[in-house]
């Protein structure tokens, strides 16, 4: 396919790239492996029906009884914002380049007389086809398994804005790490330290230093989805200060738009060299 | 792009699709609009005698779980009576119970509304609950109809008595009105046969609570003011509906017949004066307004109508909200306000 790509705008390249790359990622070990993660929520969802319907729901530690909308409020905050999200941007997005680059692939597709920076933006929205129809359904699956259909009126408005955040915080995690993968040697290592090393800690100090962190914005979006008991939930309380989620949106857009350019600008200047 | 992967993308695009499409349904359509096509009768009007004159259900489990509930945790309210009754009996509201059914009026009680009978359907042990009545309340155990079922003094020092009618459901109430509910459980003219109270139930069975009833039995039941009550039983009343839903916020809607249209009108005059009484008591209590501005009254025939909306940040004022003084009737099997003679 792209050996008959000659001349190919950016555009045209792009999806070329996109299209070859939705496969090889969505059938990828990685991916399946996630995909199990992803289905966790989805366990623990009808795990804590089952518990429910027998009388037995779900609580957090001296806390008031989790079910319906606070139990999904609290697995869309601890699970998908929190964990699955991250390490989905991670483990995929680091692999953008740097996949290729380890395989000795790279060459095979900067030869060819397309765009580099097309390679780049061809992976990142596979990338973002291949999370978010792996995450979204997950996401939909553990509402309804939850959320009693007496529920669903009131809260649905509230799945779809989940919807969003989530999507813009793959968006921006994707970027991040698609940026960390073309510049940093151990990119995966380098990811795991910032999502479960840096961004708690940062997230617990006063101060400026937690705008440093991808987090902070996407957490300033689902303060609805933090459980309301006042003083027994730990990382409500270490997440209490956010920013209008106008402005949390606005400042993800820039670090995914700021991200993508510079690797996209780093992958056309850098020359690869690969090891014999 | 592989067929495998076509495939899957088409799947999880429908699981998204599928998933918005019946979210805008039910938000469209409302969820008690689906709950309403679904929900069947209880079983336990099959327990209750055909002459009842006020049938109420809760459905216990949603209450619970609602965020309106959460809102309304700790208040004064019939949560802590109920607590009460059915802490006698070893059982805990929040966990064990799913629904609760309450009739009266199946046998006379010479005042009020009748004897009450209270049908608690759960995850029930009937053998942990029979020792608990004979060891805490001093039950004494006896069988009827070969049923078991077990006597001893209520709450209100009246002859209380328990008996399972079917695996899961308690029977709660007087002993007469248990034998009366183990006799339609062997064969009798139940509240199934009753074509009017079940029109009136078939409107309301959607809801998360309801009740149907005689409105004049009922008037005299709930502290209403002396001259409102006066007014109130000087009419000839037919039956009422009642029907709530709880998610985030408590949406109820109440339906009264009156015997012809001079009386839906002077009804609707009487909810009228309410209404504005209470716009003025309201004053710069944000809650309070907000439910009385929901309040929405109409008049079809001889149907006056009034729905309502309490938001959850408004539970917590309805606890606070002050009482008329009257005298209001217990929960005992024959009790009645001394203010309002029963019709």
């Amino acid at each position: 396919m792209i050996r008959r790509s000659r001349g190919l705008g950016f555009a045209e390249s792009t999806l070329r790239v996109f299209g070859f790359s939705v496969g090889s990622l969505l059938w990828s070990k990685r991916m399946l492996f996630l995909a199990l993660l992803s289905a966790v929520p989805v366990v623990i969802a009808l795990v804590a029906r089952v518990a429910e319907a027998r009388g037995t729901p779900l609580h957090l530690a001296g806390s008031e009884t989790l079910v319906g909308t606070g139990l999904f409020g609290t697995m869309v905050w601890a699970a998908y914002v929190r964990f699955i999200v991250p390490v989905f941007g991670v483990f995929l997005g680091t692999g953008l380049i740097a996949d290729e680059v380890e395989d000795r692939t790279i060459v095979y597709l900067f030869t060819r007389p397309i765009p580099r920076g097309s390679v780049l933006i061809g992976k990142y929205l596979a990338y973002l086809v291949c999370t978010t129809s792996v995450v979204l359904p997950s996401l939909m699956l553990t509402y309804f398994a939850i959320v009693p259909v007496s529920a669903v009126a009131a809260s649905f408005p509230q799945l779809m804005l989940d919807f969003g955040i989530v999507v813009i915080g793959l968006a921006t995690y994707g970027a991040l790490f698609g940026l960390v993968g073309v510049v940093v040697r151990r990119s995966i290592v380098a990811g795991l330290v910032f999502v479960f090393g840096w961004e708690p800690i940062v997230l617990l100090l006063p101060g400026y230093l937690k705008r440093a962190s991808v987090a902070f914005y996407v957490q300033s979006l689902v303060p609805h989805a933090v459980p309301r008991s006042d003083a027994t939930f730990l990382p409500q309380l270490v997440v209490r200060e956010i920013m209008a989620p106008a402005s949390a949106v606005l400042w993800l857009c820039v670090v995914l738009a700021v991200c993508l350019a510079l690797a996209v600008r780093t992958v056309g200047r850098r020359d690869y060299v690969l090891d014999q | 792009m592989t067929k495998n992967t076509r495939l899957f993308l088409w799947l999880a695009g429908g699981v998204i699709v599928l998933g918005v499409a019946t979210g805008l349904v039910v938000s469209y359509s409302g969820s008690s609009a689906l709950a309403g096509a679904v929900a069947k009768e209880p079983s336990e009007l099959g327990f209750i005698p055909v002459d009842a004159r006020l049938v109420a259900f809760v459905d216990v489990r949603a209450w619970m779980q609602s965020e309106f509930h959460q809102a309304w945790r700790g208040q004064p309210s019939g949560e802590q009576d109920a607590d009460e009754v059915l802490g006698q009996l070893g059982l805990d509201l929040e966990t064990e119970i799913d629904s609760v059914l309450v009739s009266a009026g199946g046998i006379p009680s010479g005042s009020g509304l009748g004897e009450l009978l209270v049908l608690v359907r759960g995850r029930l042990d009937e053998t942990r609950i029979e020792q608990q009545v004979v060891r805490e309340s001093g039950g004494r155990p006896s069988e009827y109809q070969g049923r078991r079922l077990v006597q001893y003094i209520g709450p209100g020092q009246e002859e209380t008595a328990v008996a399972f009618m079917e695996p899961g459901l308690l029977g709660l109430g007087s002993i007469r009105a248990i034998h009366q509910a183990i006799d339609l459980a062997e064969g009798g003219e139940a509240l199934t046969a009753n074509d009017e109270v079940m029109r009136l139930v078939g409107g309301v069975i959607g809801g998360h609570a309801w009740a149907v009833g005689r409105f004049g039995a009922l008037a005299n039941q709930v502290g209403l003011p002396q001259d409102t009550a006066g007014q109130l039983s000087s009419l000839d009343w037919g039956w009422f509906s009642a029907s709530g839903r709880v998610t985030d916020a408590l949406d109820g809607a109440i339906q009264v017949e009156a015997a012809d249209a001079e009386g839906a009108a002077n009804l609707r005059d009487v909810v009228q004066g309410f209404v504005a009484l209470a716009k003025l008591q309201a004053g710069a209590m944000p809650g309070v307004t907000e439910i009385v501005n929901s309040v929405q009254l109409t008049t079809q025939g001889t149907a006056v109508s009034l729905s309502f909306a309490v938001p959850a940040s408004a539970a917590s004022l309805i606890g606070s909200l002050p009482s008329y003084p009257t005298a209001v009737p217990t929960t005992g099997s024959s009790g009645v306000s001394p203010t309002h003679p029963a019709q």
